[in-house]
């Protein structure tokens, strides 16, 4: 469950990216936010995750008020959310395999956990032959397979993701929002930025439309052509 | 927010003990030229605080043989030793603060031990002389050296005391001498402690410069800060005390290189006996894994402050 009660965001140099934004998204959701370039997507996503914190209003997520959050609180409410990037941000001196591990790691799991549930993910976003190869040796689309299942082995309540396809060519994209998908469908509210009408129009899914630092439009059964 | 933090139960501690090692190693290796760089100025630190070390350990020594010999000696008339005063003349010594020790001596047994350091050709110019020629004295040795001017003119004054003796000069030159050494020794390791800590956690920070992207995934991963540190902060310390050994062992080759050379010069060890290495090596191996250790530990612990802060 992720609640925005009149949030806005002035950034240190005086852009206004968010002005007064009231959102609510239900558990089990899937999300799209869409926008142009700029309007306040990756904003949302880093309050989300409380990257940053608002100049206003209130962030609730799964229950926790984020903006109360103190400096040592932080570590523990991120592993209730997963992350996933569109530079991927996978560590470049661990393997597949241990990058998923670290997540796991963090959280203090055992061996045996570790053994039984990185393989299990790995499965699932179809990397298991290559679960010894470094980030360098691995495609776009597999590095992003790579970070989704790092940001779902914890099993997050929510998976947020910032222009996840935006590095990938469309069949890859097509893929990686089919994986989406199925994660969704076992439960985790999804909220995911993108600029990528296709996909926003192929899914069939909520959209939220940002514009300039607002929400211009909230379509249940939405497509990205709205907007325009 | 009681549902955030978690309580980390000691199977956890161990498992992240282990976790933090094995990275630790790992990093070691993988960050070569930074280990080694810091591995270096760790040695060169621990050498400079190993040789004040050695020379303040060497200068005590030498303060104290030097001490010892130049204890308060005070010689009784024959009056004294013949009437029975003895006992009454030590009682009295005994008497004074600052006394340690105190043993009668016969002068005949001052005379002998005097011609035991004699070779045959000077024997023959004392032969001929009669035992009794030294008069019978008190030897006094002090807790501290400084009061020895009070305490021979005190001495001075007891009923039966001939003279004293006491090097006055000798003492003061020692005293200020091992005290100055002392005090400027423990500023010297001091000082050097910063330098390195300081020399170390930039040689860090800019090898963590080129790692701060990662220390970023790993915060957004829902790392604590402490998971993050402790793999640097052991990576540290290992360096540390490889540091520590390396510069351990250089020490030792120096010191008994320059001793053994030192020994064979005549001058030199008629005045003064250096320590042998064996018998001073735990107080310089003790101090350099202790600081060697610390210095890796502080050094990361700082480096990576900065790049927490995100
Ligand atoms: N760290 C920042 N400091 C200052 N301004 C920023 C920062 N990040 C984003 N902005 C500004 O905030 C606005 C919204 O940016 P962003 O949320 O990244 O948009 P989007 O992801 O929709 O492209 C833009 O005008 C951008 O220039
Ligand atoms: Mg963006």
């Amino acid at each position: 469950m992720i609640l925005f009660e009149n949030v806005s965001k002035t950034y240190e140099n005086g852009v206004v990216a968010l002005h007064d934004v009231n959102l609510f998204i239900e558990k089990g959701e899937f999300v799209f936010l869409v926008g142009s370039s700029a309007a306040g997507k990756s904003t949302l996503i880093r309050l989300m995750m409380k990257e940053i914190k608002p100049s206003e209003g209130n962030i609730v997520i799964n229950g926790v008020d984020v903006c109360s959050l103190t400096r040592k609180e932080i570590p523990y409410f991120r592993r209730t959310i997963g992350v996933v990037f569109q530079d991927y941000r996978l560590l470049p001196n661990k393997t597949a395999y241990d990058n998923i591990a670290y997540a796991m790691e963090i959280v203090g799991a055992s061996r045996r956990e570790i053994r039984r549930q990185v393989p299990t993910v790995l499965s699932m976003v179809g990397l298991t032959h290559k679960a010894k190869m470094y980030p360098n040796e691995l495609s776009g689309g597999e590095q992003q397979r790579i970070s989704i299942a790092r940001a779902i082995v914890n099993n997050p309540a929510v998976l947020i993701a910032d222009e996840p396809t935006g590095n990938l060519d469309p069949e890859t994209a097509h893929g990686i929002m089919e994986l989406m998908e199925t994660i969704n469908r076992r439960g985790t509210t999804v909220v995911m930025a993108t600029h990528a009408e296709n996909i926003v129009n192929t899914m069939q899914k909520r959209v939220i439309h940002v514009e300039g630092g607002a929400i211009a439009h909230d379509d249940k059964k939405g497509g990205y052509s709205y907007a325009n | 927010m009681p549902m955030m933090t978690k309580k980390v139960g000691i199977v956890m501690l161990i498992r992240f003990a282990k976790r933090f090692t094995y990275e630790a190693m790992g990093n070691i290796f993988k960050n070569g030229l930074m280990s080694l760089a810091s591995l270096f100025i760790i040695i060169a630190c621990l050498f400079v605080l190993g040789v004040f070390l050695v020379f303040t350990i060497n200068i005590n020594y030498l303060g104290d043989q030097m001490a010892d010999q130049c204890q308060i000696v005070a010689y009784i008339t024959d009056e004294a030793s013949h009437g029975g005063k003895i006992q009454g003349i030590s009682d009295a010594i005994k008497k004074i603060d600052g006394i340690s020790g105190v043993a009668f001596e016969r002068g005949e047994d001052t005379f002998a031990k005097f011609k035991e350091g004699l070779s045959e050709e000077e024997l023959v110019s004392f032969s001929g002389l009669p035992d009794d020629i030294i008069d019978d004295s008190f030897k006094v040795t002090l807790h501290d050296i400084s009061e020895s001017q009070t305490v021979a003119e005190k001495i001075g004054k007891i009923e039966g005391v001939l003279r004293v003796e006491n090097r006055q000069d000798m003492i003061n030159i020692i005293y200020s001498l091992t005290n100055a050494i002392r005090h400027i020794s423990v500023w010297i390791i001091l000082i050097f402690m910063f330098i390195s800590i300081f020399i170390i956690s930039n040689t860090i920070k800019l090898a963590l410069y080129a790692r701060r992207k990662e220390i970023n995934i790993m915060k957004y991963v829902g790392a604590t800060d402490a998971f993050i540190r402790w793999p640097f902060m052991i990576e540290g310390m290992i360096v540390g005390f490889a540091g520590a050994i390396a510069a351990f062992f250089i020490i030792q080759s120096c010191y008994i290189a320059i001793s053994s050379s030192l020994s064979t010069a005549p001058a030199v060890s008629a005045i003064m006996a250096i320590r042998g290495f064996d018998e001073i090596w735990h107080l310089i191996l003790l101090p350099f894994i202790g600081v060697g250790v610390l210095i890796g530990a502080i050094g990361s612990a700082l480096s990576i402050r900065k790049y927490l802060k995100v």
